[in-house]
Order: structure tokens, then sequence, then C-alpha cells
């Protein structure tokens, strides 16, 4: 049986070497340049005519923009508007990584721990900063939430700075294990569709299109939650009420 | 939402066993980490429910894993 976990290897497919830097590209690189060429013509096409009544493109982008902004209102409260630009870049870049990878033969980006560990320090830093600039020094007090007795103080702040610290941690191990785990399972059915005699092999066969349709949710899921705890975690830091 | 409590045991856990290896208090501070990492992944995951939960009431959309 094939190795399960092959499809995860990144080959280079150009050598590229600056600064003493090892800058090669490899298929993974390829496959993001894709994911920002695809979302720049989505938009550059939806945004060329600004029709009162929307053809099909213009129509599309205006749903995941809507989309969006309705969550970061929710989340957020009313500055949650500044944050669309970049949360809807984010979201439709994540979606497009994980749908991206369910074509066969095509790498998942996103089953790349680096990948979702440099979005997510991103999400992170963003909150951190936005966190520091409106409330100054005062944003400390995150750390001690409302409600605390005296007596807890010394106790709830290792545990708040843990529990601060976890954050973007999992948000990038929550994508990375959802997407890996799915794609694994994926591969090793195929491989056991392809290694056994045909009147065994119907099953696993039969059972990837079941998974393959289940992966398809999860891939708008976990896009949909990275950004939804993207927005929480920005609420946070825009209301300090918790 | 169980990768909380699994991400922020192990932070906890390795911050803890980093810090043994420094000053030689081994295994107390990781003992101590993997306490305090629990109950931070306990208070993170509340505190995600909790805010999904709102969210879902205002706009009544399904969640997922």
């Amino acid at each position: 049986m094939e190795n399960p976990l092959e499809h995860f290897e990144l080959h280079r497919v150009a050598e590229l070497h600056l600064f003493g830097l090892d800058l090669s590209i490899n298929q993974g690189v390829l496959t993001m340049w894709l994911a920002v060429a695809a979302v720049f013509t989505l938009f550059a096409v939806a945004a060329a005519k600004r029709e009162t009544i929307p053809g099909m493109v213009q129509n599309l982008a205006e749903i995941g923009v809507e989309f969006i902004h309705d969550m970061a209102e929710d989340n957020i409260g009313p500055n949650g508007h500044r944050y669309v630009p970049f949360l809807i870049t984010l979201f439709l870049f994540v979606l497009f990584l994980n749908m991206w990878g369910l074509l066969p033969g095509q790498f998942t980006v996103t089953s790349q721990l680096i990948v979702t560990a440099a979005l997510a320090i991103a999400v992170y830093a963003i909150s951190l900063g936005v966190g520091f600039y409106k409330h100054g020094i005062g944003f400390l007090r995150i750390l001690v939430p409302a409600g605390t007795p005296g007596w807890l103080i010394p106790l709830m702040i290792p545990v708040e700075i843990l529990s601060q610290l976890a954050r973007p941690l999992s948000l990038a191990v929550r994508l990375f294990a959802n997407m890996t785990a799915g794609h694994t399972i994926l591969a090793v059915l195929f491989g056991m569709a392809l290694s056994l005699p045909l009147w065994a092999g119907w099953l696993p066969f039969g059972l990837t299109v079941v998974i393959n349709a289940l992966e398809l949710f999860i891939a708008f899921i976990q896009a949909y939650i990275f950004v939804m705890l993207s927005c929480v975690y920005f609420g946070d830091a825009e209301n300090l009420a918790h | 939402m169980g990768v909380e409590l699994v991400v922020a045991t192990c932070l906890g856990g390795g911050l803890g066993y980093l810090a043994d290896l420094k000053l030689g208090t081994s295994p107390w501070l990781a003992l101590l980490g993997v306490v305090l990492g629990i109950a931070a992944g306990i208070r993170n995951t509340l505190r995600l429910a909790r805010e999904l939960e709102e969210a879902a009431k205002g706009d009544g959309k399904p969640e997922g894993p």
C-alpha cells in the first residue's frame, strides 16, 4: 500500500537563494500564489462593472462580503466594519486553499502547520496591537477577568497568560489538524481501494465519496471558524469587558 | 473544540518543562505548568463555547466541529 502521508511532502520546483536564505519555491508556494491570484481575479471581475442589479460574479462577491460583514458586526461591535477587508481576505484565502486541496493530485497548503501558524500569529499580533493602541497599558486588565475575587488574582494571572498564549496556537493547530486528518483518511481509503481485490475494494472506494463530501463541508466550516475566532479575538481587544 | 484543551495543557507543560531544564527543579515546574495549562484550557473552552453560542443565537447559523 502507498504511504498515505506522502502527499503532504513538499517538493521543490525552483531553487532560489537570496542573501544566504533558502527561498526555494515549492508546490505549496505555487498553490498560495494561485490562491492570491484567484481571489484577486474574483474581486477584480466583480468590481469591474458595479451594476445596481449584480451579475453572477458580482453577486457571489457581495454575498461573501456581506457574510463576513455581519459576522464582524456581531462579534466585534460597532467598529467591526474596519476589520472586514482583512477578514474577507483571510476567509477567502483559507477557503480557497482548503477547497483546492480536495482536487485530486493537488497540494493542501493548510495542512502545513507553518502556514496556519503564520496566519494565526498575524491575527493574534493584530489583536494585541489593537488592544494596546486602544487601551494603552490598561489592556493588561485582560489578564484579570471581571469579577475575580482579590485572593484569586495571583492564581488567575498565570492561568490567563497561558490561555492567551494558547489562543494563536489552538487557532493554528485546529485548521492544520482538521485538514491533515481529513486528507490522511482519504489517502488511506484510496490506498485500500486500490490494494484490495475488486469484491472488497468497492467498500473503501464508496467511503471516499462520502468522506469527500464531508471534507467539502469541513473545508468551509474550518475557514468559517478560523475567521469567526479571529473576530472573537478582535472583539476582546476592542471591548475589554470580559 | 477539544483542541483548546490539548493545546493549553501541552503549552503549560512544555513551558514548565523548559523552565525545569533551565533551573534544575525537575519535575515541579512541569507539573505546575500542566495544572495551570488544564485550568487555562478549560477557561478558553468555556469562554469560546459561550461566545459561539451568543453568535449562533444572533443569526441562527449552525456550528461545526
